[in-house]
């Protein structure tokens, strides 16, 4: 990989344009790496692609998982206590790639420090990584992995909430690329039963002050729902419903076929919201 | 506290208030910069103090507190006594009442 790469060349932008042109919403699916094992996970994680995943938001597990709820905390936990380890994250990003999507990282900052913000860009990079999703760094603290992404040519993606301001909005936007992660309550990652009305309100006023897709998460679990944010937003973010998937089956195949059926059923999901 | 990667590795404190596998910032920067200097007390030394002052003085100490009276009766020993100590005792140690009578078997059925 060299330093000339650009963003474009990781396949975030093209593969959302793409989903515009189609008059869609993107489908970005997330699973943990290592759960229920690490080969069990990448098997999740091309399933996820083969039925109908635009891009794969491929989990780090952390110790300290301040934003997510009890489903993806439980499966972090699970996927720690059986060994993964951050190495483990970038065989999954190679193989997310050679699925065929471009692979996101979301991960708790503190593992980024520790490898060096430098290796770690530059590691995702060699991997085929196309940026990083990064709940818990604010863009005011980012300096080092805004020089190395840029460097590195990889996708930024910082998070906005409905408690943000128009002026915060427009300061964290103009650090972000690739999407915008638009969370659609207060709160932690799971399945609710509604995903609150202020998501569309979040989304209409971070489109006032950037170009980026905007990309709702926090509380996807179905059809109706993907269906329903597709119908203002550039992609949908789904997490804990897939992971219930692994979490429910008894073995790892079950886990696969529930996944698929899953998957596809949110695919649908965003094709029929315009 | 942390592993090679990152993840934060599990402390054990019987002291709720410092089992927490950090240190702040400024704590940090004040031992980097040699302005103070940092012990750490067991388990054993803090109930020690814990009982020391509360059967000379009267007063219970909170558990965190009482790690600086372990400490105290280090540098006591260290220092001689004609010493003068100062000793920040930053809570009470009402709210310790339960975990404290585990640790001394005055709990009934429910030590800890």
């Amino acid at each position: 990989m060299t330093e000339a790469s650009t963003p474009d060349d990781r396949g975030v932008e093209r593969v959302l344009a793409q989903c515009r042109a189609e008059d869609r919403a993107a489908l970005i699916g997330y699973l943990p790496v290592g759960f229920p094992t690490v080969e069990g996970s990448i098997a999740a994680m091309v399933a996820l692609v083969e039925s109908g995943v635009d891009i794969v938001e491929v989990g780090v597990p952390y110790s300290d998982p301040v934003m997510d709820g009890p489903v993806v905390a439980a499966a972090a936990e699970a996927a720690l206590a059986g060994g993964t380890r951050v190495d483990d994250l970038f065989t999954a990003v190679r193989a997310v790639r050679e699925a065929g999507a471009p692979p996101v990282p979301m991960t708790y900052w503190n593992l980024v420090l520790r490898r060096g913000v430098e290796r770690f860009a530059a590691d995702l990079a060699q991997a085929g990584g196309a940026g990083l999703i990064t709940p818990d760094l604010i863009p005011d603290e980012a300096a080092d992995w805004i020089a190395a992404s840029d460097r590195q040519g990889l996708d930024r993606v910082f998070l906005v909430a409905p408690s943000s301001t128009d002026e915060r909005l427009a300061k964290v936007t103009s650090r972000c690329r690739g999407f915008v992660y638009a969370a659609s309550t207060m709160g932690v990652t799971g399945t609710r039963a509604a995903v609150g009305g202020g998501a569309a309100e979040l989304v209409r006023r971070t489109k006032a002050v950037t170009d980026l897709p905007v990309c709702v998460g926090l509380g996807v679990s179905n059809r109706a729902q993907a269906a329903e944010i597709a119908s203002y937003a550039d992609g949908v973010i789904v997490g804990s419903a897939l992971v219930r998937c692994l979490a429910d089956a008894r073995e790892l195949d079950e886990g696969l076929e529930a996944l698929r059926t899953l998957t596809t059923d949110l695919a649908a999901g965003v094709r029929e919201g315009r | 506290m942390q592993d090679a990667d990152g993840q934060t590795i599990e402390s054990h404190s019987i002291s709720a208030g410092l089992d927490y596998p950090s240190v702040g910032p400024e704590h940090s920067w004040l031992r980097d910069s040699g302005r103070a200097e940092y012990r750490y007390a067991t388990d054993e030394q803090v109930m020690h103090a814990f009982e020391l002052l509360c059967r000379t003085e009267g007063i219970i100490p909170a558990l965190e507190s009482a790690h600086a009276l372990a400490g105290a009766l280090e540098v006591g020993q260290e220092l001689g006594p004609d010493a003068l100590l100062l000793v920040n005792l930053s809570g009470r140690g009402d709210k310790d009442m339960h975990t404290a009578a585990a640790w001394f078997g005055l709990a009934g059925g429910e030590q800890a």
